[in-house]
């Protein structure tokens, strides 16, 4: 039922600044190949029982102990892989330095577009959140451009984001489309926002009971709004449903609930 | 309760053979058995019946109780749970208790216990002392458990945790934890690279089985426990978390210690993993790992939890168990029996095992296995009867918590309500305001420095506007303030938002929230209903003297809002503003403009309501003039030809009128809809 796309939560990605001065970026670049290129001989210097160990490790799990476990024998094996060219570890290294106190941001950058142009599709994902903040980077046509290629491999959280941005550029049925094809891959938030546009009929036929089945997919994935907003149609007999204010009550107290634990951005 | 306790563990190395015997209690210390020198032998074809015993977040719901409500609630609570358990032990010869995590928060209890008059280092909570009454053998740590951070998690279950941030390892006290060894192999500290807690148990429970002869036997099995809590733990506990602790993916860990305890002489594994089923592409980070687990060799049994819901359930609509792989009727996951236990104890997991000895180990006859979750409740509606030895176990706890929640915070020198809220009146709303506002102005001035210049500003609604009648309406007496009271002035459990919205924003959200009225005709003679069937808990507002706008109510939706400005000039459209809100409305409830969670700069883990207890508390006294006064908007003043009217409770007009509202009388003492309702009329003129 579960499809296998947008289930990577391996990273969220910190606000970032990059420098504005496109040739400082690309010495920095220079710097860090080389960067690479001295992790690949402390990588040949470490031990062999070691390197095989590390070997072992997923890139996933790599990314796991570099970035939250803060080990730089992980973030080196990340380092040596991505160098390797495997778009995977150059996705995972470019979203730990973009999102680790310290990381090398403009690195991060260069990561990501390699691991981008092998067609990896959580670096076109994360390219595109970069590309939407403020700062040098910042550019609406790359980041719709990065979501669309990413959503077109099946990222649940890129057609999301692309969904997003034309909600804010006033374009509800694109809004819509995109939405539902997020909500298609089990995204709470496209799950819910779906919910509400098929409520209210915007960019999408007013929908009563596709608005509940919605929320209630939502809310089985533990999205509070989705809880809060089945507790007040059960309050108000609401959406087709019949007054309850047990049901209700019970919906609020999954709202607190599922608060502590909220969907983790991609 | 004292039968088909746990046997007893080897307590180290030099301390020999394992102690049998049933009734004996061991405390705590059980792991990483090596086998026996000497292991009692059982003879091939004896046969057993072993049923495992689940219960999931429990969230310390311990009582039937309401905290909030301060009332009975047969729906819920341990003290059910129990009488669940003691069936099943009457049922089944042998059984091992087990729980699966997230205990330890989630109750007005559970926040006493830890935040208000946190339970000391030789006391044991409320929830593990009735577990530990309960005879429970192990137990697994959930994602909750990480709410309070990690020195309290370390001090309630008795461990020391090498982690920064916390004293050395042999310097922290050794406190009472639970009666029962608690497992979870997949969280790191990131200073020792260790597993946080013991990653698994072995338990050898002494069954009562069958030799082939058919005579009863004592004998011994070994059945190792492994835990697992949801990666994403980093995320939801960041604030405590970070740079301390790091996870593991749990197939990994599975194929890491699973063999070592088979080794160890584990003849069962079972895994308690509070986590749901996600069949899609296996991640070390993934939230729902359970059907991952299932795939790795040598797992005899899952206890699952973390998705508050129901396995088996033949009737189960539920995502997660409608994947490919997962029988939902006979509850088996890729074939491995699977147990989750609904929770705050409204079901108990049994999974029954068959067992055959062959003379070397013990083996499960699959084909026999019977799972379940039992509910507390019957099949008539009603709920099983309290286990009566459970209350007295929490009582002191449970009466200071009850205690607590009546605490007063401040006092208020009026009456704080929402009777008048619809036509202005800001009474139960500006101090809901305040809070959010001063919440948000403070996280901003100290972690959030290129917001700083921003104004902040807060709006909230009129959660309960009388839809269900004249008692659906916020009503806090005037004097004294207590922590039951904030949940009287804030409906919702909500979490405190802020997002960054420009003057257009702004106006286009006083737009929608003023959907809460008709649009009224003045040339009519007849009377006209002001309010419209759009949810008081929409009806967002400011209520500060720097915000200040019209609702012109003879325009149609979408044109109402008038002479919108701030400190005095009219509001540009460009202008950027934080509003301080909820996570609802910032993630797009209600369907406002451009709210769809991408304008959020601050999602706060903090409760509006605990906000706003803090607030009060450092208010003190609430006075009217302070804290029930400021309006951020009137009408439009127009002259109507007949009558505009309203319904609010019956028999309030005295209030309206100590709010200095002007215009409003009294139309109809009772509105005929025997929901003690009166009409009111308002005066659009004034």
């Amino acid at each position: 039922m579960i499809t296998d796309v947008g289930t990577d939560v391996t990273t969220s990605v910190a606000p970032v600044a990059l420098p504005a001065d496109r040739s400082f970026f690309w010495a920095l670049v220079a710097l860090a190949a080389a960067t690479a290129a001295l992790a690949v001989g402390l990588h040949l210097r470490r031990g062999s029982a070691d390197r095989e160990a590390l070997a072992a490790v997923s890139t996933e799990q790599l990314a796991v102990r570099a970035g939250a476990g803060r080990d730089a024998q992980a973030l080196q094996q990340l380092r040596y892989r991505a160098q390797g060219g495997a778009a995977q570890a150059q996705q995972a290294l470019g979203s730990v330095l973009a999102s680790t106190e310290g990381g090398d941001r403009t690195e991060a950058l260069q990561w990501l577009q390699a691991a981008q142009q092998q067609g990896d599709a959580q670096a076109s994902y994360l390219l595109g959140r970069l590309h939407l903040q403020p700062g040098a980077q910042h550019d609406e046509a790359r980041a719709a451009r990065d979501f669309e290629r990413a959503a077109a491999a099946g990222h649940a959280g890129a057609a999301l984001q692309r969904g997003l941005m034309a909600r804010r550029a006033q374009e509800p049925a694109a809004a819509a489309r995109w939405l539902a094809q997020a909500a298609q891959a089990h995204d709470p938030q496209a799950l819910f926002l779906l919910a509400n546009a098929a409520r209210e009929g915007n960019g999408v036929p007013r929908d009563e009971a596709r608005a509940l089945t919605l929320y209630r997919e939502a809310a089985a994935l533990e999205y509070p709004p989705a809880h809060q907003a089945l507790a007040m149609a059960y309050e108000r007999g609401e959406l087709g449903l019949a007054r309850d204010s047990d049901q209700a009550r019970e919906a609020l107290a999954e709202v607190a609930h599922s608060l502590k634990h909220p969907p983790v951005e991609r | 309760m004292t039968f088909n306790r746990r046997i007893g563990w080897k307590m180290g190395s030099g301390l020999g053979a394992i102690a049998l015997g049933a009734g004996l209690l061991a405390c705590g210390g059980s792991d990483d058995d090596t086998p026996p020198a000497s292991a009692p032998t059982v003879a091939a074809g004896t046969t057993a019946q072993l049923a495992l015993l689940e219960t999931t977040d429990l969230h310390t719901n311990v009582r039937s109780f309401d905290y909030f409500k301060l009332a009975d609630d047969s729906t819920l609570g341990f003290e059910r749970t129990s009488t669940l358990i003691k069936a099943a032990r009457a049922e089944f010869a042998n059984t091992l208790l087990v729980d699966n995590g997230d205990t330890i928060q989630g109750t007005a209890l559970s926040d006493y216990q830890a935040l208000v008059n946190p339970v000391a280092c030789t006391g044991t909570l409320a929830i593990y002392k009735a577990m530990n009454a309960a005879g429970y053998d192990v137990g697994g740590i959930g994602n909750h458990e990480f709410n309070y951070g990690l020195p309290y998690l370390a001090q309630v279950t008795g461990n020391a945790f090498d982690v920064d941030g916390m004293p050395a390892v042999g310097t922290q006290p050794k406190c009472a934890g639970p009666a029962f060894p608690q497992v979870l192999a997949n969280v790191y500290s990131v200073k020792s690279k260790q597993p946080l807690f013991k990653p698994y148990t072995i338990v050898t429970k002494t069954l009562k089985a069958k030799d082939p002869a058919g005579k009863d036997v004592s004998v011994p099995v070994k059945v190792g426990f492994i835990g697992f809590a949801p990666p994403t733990i980093l995320a939801w506990d960041k604030r405590w978390l970070d740079g301390k602790v790091y996870t593991e993916g749990v197939k990994e860990t599975a194929e890491k210690f699973i063999p070592e305890m088979r080794a160890k002489g584990a003849e069962l594994i079972v895994v308690i993993s509070h986590g749901g089923l996600d069949s899609s592409a296996y991640s070390p980070t993934m939230e729902n790992g359970s059907w991952h687990l299932s795939k790795v060799a040598g797992v005899d049994a899952m206890l699952i939890g973390h998705s508050h819901q129901i396995f088996p359930d033949a009737a189960s609509t539920v995502g997660q168990f409608n994947q490919t792989g997962v029988d939902k009727a006979k509850g088996t996951v890729n074939g491995v029996p699977t147990v989750m236990a609904n929770f705050w104890g409204k079901h108990l997991g049994v999974i029954g095992l068959n067992l055959k000895h062959d003379g070397s180990k013990w083996t499960v006859d699959t084909t026999k296995t019977s799972v379940q979750a039992r509910s507390t409740q019957n099949a008539d509606k009603t709920y099983v009867a309290v286990d009566a030895t459970v209350a007295p176990l929490i009582d002191a706890e449970h009466q200071a918590t009850i205690a607590y929640v009546k605490t007063p915070v401040g006092t208020t020198d009026f009456r704080m309500t929402s009777y008048f809220a619809d036509v202005g009146e800001p009474g139960a709303i500006e101090i809901v305001n305040q809070a959010q506002a001063d919440y948000v102005s403070t996280y901003i001035q100290a972690n959030l420095p290129q917001y700083k210049t921003l104004p902040v500003l807060s709006v909230s609604a009129p959660f309960k506007s009388g839809f269900a009648g004249g008692a659906d309406f916020t009503d806090v007496a005037a004097g004294p303030l207590a922590i039951n009271n904030a949940a009287d002035l804030y409906l919702y459990p909500n979490t405190i938002h802020a997002v960054k919205v420009n003057g257009a924003d702004i106006k286009a959200w006083l737009e929608t929230a003023a959907k809460r009225f008709n649009t009224i005709n003045p040339a009519l003679t007849t009377a006209q209903e002001l309010v419209s069937t759009y949810p008081g808990y929409n009806f967002d507002m400011f209520t500060s003297a720097d915000m200040q706008y019209e609702i012109d109510v003879t325009q149609p939706v979408g044109s109402r809002i008038r002479n919108l400005t701030y400190k005095g000039a009219a509001i540009d459209a460009a202008a950027e503003f934080v509003v301080a809100t909820n996570n609802y409305r910032a993630s797009g409830g209600g369907s406002f403009p451009g709210l769809d969670g991408s304008k959020t700069i601050y999602a706060s883990p903090d409760a509006n309501r605990d906000a706003l207890i803090a607030y009060i508390k450092t208010a003190k006294n609430l006075t009217r003039a302070g804290n029930g006064s400021h309006r951020s908007w009137h009408f439009t003043k127009v002259t109507t030809a007949g009558p505009v009217t309203f319904k609010s409770a019956a028999n309030q007009l005295t209030l309206a009128q100590a709010a200095g509202l002007a215009g409003i009388t009294l139309q109809q003492a009772d509105d005929g809809s025997g929901k003690s309702l009166s009409v009111y009329a308002i005066d659009l003129a004034q």
